[in-house]
């Protein structure tokens, strides 16, 4: 017997598809049936977007010194276009 | 047409977290209108209609009205705009808790019947016996049910021990699952009639 | 935690957050240079490692690039963001480049389902169980994520869960939410589907979750 609903292992796939807004509507309606009775998907929910916010704040890493200041060398000593 | 929205405290959306605007003594809530933007999915207000409520239930019941054109979705009604009316003050944790028993008790119902029909019963009985979600869970815990009827068995025991967590909705759920366990499809929309009915009455809903 | 509605990363940027760099580069400002390719030049080699088959190769392609913009910048139109301008070289550089090394992957093969699901089968209930599809091995709540996530540790954790994801998914979620690049902007600059965009981010994301949950369940 199948039904027509969406499961734990189905929402799993599709959560960046729900917080992106790109379901269909007839699958976001079955999402939304699906999230207001299961507290564990809500909880994956939560975390994929804890570690997409995480993510957001990783800082970049640097350029190495010597990299930075040979670009900065190439950048002061470019020709320079004539300006009208 | 007047239906119904189930809110988180504080009368916030469930999904949106958006604050609905609250009806004060006299004065219903302000409108509140679809702009497909942050706090609506897909352009459209959700409401309940009463024979919708199990799917959807959250902390708090708003009657509500809903202005413009009504479009039916699988279980729910989506309009352009709402506004809240009056809290149904008969549902919060309490009445939650006892629609939770109820169901846990449903789900019990329709093991015995497959143990029942399986012959198994000495286990039949157990279950049939307990009064509460609490015995049915260790009725379950102790029980040895003949493979035709497992599934359902476990069912029943899940469907207690979600209630004795409060957790209405899932209790729900597991109610109308055991039920197509048993009995078919057909049977599920039954048992969400029966969820339904329930809730009708218990809160004396006119929709 | 309630589900949300499509949320965006909070660092995302203005569309034209760079747009002052633009007059301050034409001007010949040093500084503002630096600050320019301090501030992308990580994200530009992860992308462009996607493309190439080393780290120092995608190091060449990166400073490539910081050269057509230092040789470009006068006569960039503004018809894109100065980003944009910078990624799109930055891409075509890569794109020549690893056809030059005849690497084999291009991104538009990885549409397929290479990598397996995001989440395990095994983490569910399987057929002949009473709720088949539905988790078996639930995810254990979070207690105050943000406040855990900003000491030393879990930031090197999560720095090294980014670094351990195939070449294909960093980049994507590099851009997507480190950069704040919306879907269609990704989708133009790797020449993905959306769909294709968004699976790949979504495995990134889940492997990066299910590394995080591994270090919430480490004993403190």
């Amino acid at each position: 017997m199948s039904f027509d609903e969406i499961v734990c292992r189905e929402f799993a796939e599709l959560a960046t598809d729900y917080l992106d807004g790109a379901l269909p509507d007839a699958t976001l309606e079955l999402v939304e049936e699906h999230l207001a009775m299961c507290d564990w998907c809500r909880d994956y929910l939560g975390q994929i977007e804890a570690t997409a916010a995480a993510v957001s704040h990783t800082p970049a890493a640097a350029p190495a010194p010597e990299t930075l200041q040979a670009l900065v060398a190439a950048f002061r000593d470019r020709p320079k276009e004539d300006r009208p | 047409m007047i239906a119904y929205k189930f809110l988180a405290a504080g009368g916030l959306g469930p999904f949106s977290r958006y604050p609905w605007p609250l009806p004060r003594p006299g004065t219903p809530g302000a409108w509140v209108a679809a702009a497909g933007g942050a706090m609506v999915c897909h352009d459209a207000v959700h409401a309940c209609r009463a024979g919708d409520l199990p799917w959807w239930l959250q902390d708090e019941l708003w009657e509500a009205e809903l202005g413009g054109a009504v479009t039916p979705g699988r279980h729910k009604v989506m309009a352009p705009r709402a506004r809240l009316l009056r809290r149904v003050d008969g549902w919060g944790p309490a009445c939650a808790q006892r629609f939770a028993d109820a169901c846990a008790g449903r789900a019990r119902d329709h093991a015995v019947t497959a143990l029942d029909r399986a012959g198994a019963g000495g286990t039949a009985d157990a279950l049939r016996a307990c009064t509460t979600p609490r015995e049915i869970r260790a009725a379950v815990r102790a029980g040895r049910p003949p493979e035709v009827a497992r599934i359902a068995h476990t069912m029943a025991g899940d469907a207690a021990v979600r209630a004795l967590g409060g957790a209405a909705v899932v209790a729900a759920y597991i109610a109308a699952h055991a039920a197509a366990r048993v009995d078919g499809e057909r049977a599920m929309d039954a048992e969400r009639a029966w969820q339904s009915d329930w809730l009708r009455a218990e809160l004396r809903l006119d929709a | 935690m309630p589900p949300g509605t499509a949320p965006r990363p909070e660092t995302r940027r203005a569309p034209d957050a760079d747009a002052h760099l633009l007059a301050a580069l034409r001007a010949g400002d040093e500084s503002a240079f630096a600050a320019l390719v301090t501030r992308y030049h990580a994200t530009l080699k992860r992308v462009a490692r996607a493309y190439v088959s080393t780290d120092a190769v995608a190091e060449e392609v990166v400073q490539d690039t910081w050269l057509a913009v230092i040789a470009g910048i006068d006569r960039f139109q503004e018809r894109a963001t100065l980003k944009t301008w910078v990624f799109h070289i930055l891409v075509n550089k890569a794109k020549s480049r690893g056809k030059r090394e005849r690497r084999i992957v291009p991104f538009a093969s990885l549409s397929r389902d290479d990598d397996g699901p995001a989440v395990s089968a095994d983490n569910f209930q399987r057929e002949g169980e009473a709720w088949p599809g539905h988790w078996a091995t639930p995810p254990r709540p979070w207690e105050d994520p943000e406040r855990r996530l900003e000491s030393l540790e879990a930031r090197e954790r999560l720095r090294e869960a980014i670094a351990a994801l195939p070449d294909v998914q960093q980049a994507v979620l590099t851009l997507r939410d480190v950069e704040g690049l919306d879907a269609p902007e990704v989708c133009g600059l790797l020449e993905l589907s959306d769909g294709n965009q968004r699976v790949i981010l979504h495995r990134a994301r889940a492997r990066v979750r299910a590394d995080l949950a591994r270090y919430f369940e480490e004993p403190a």
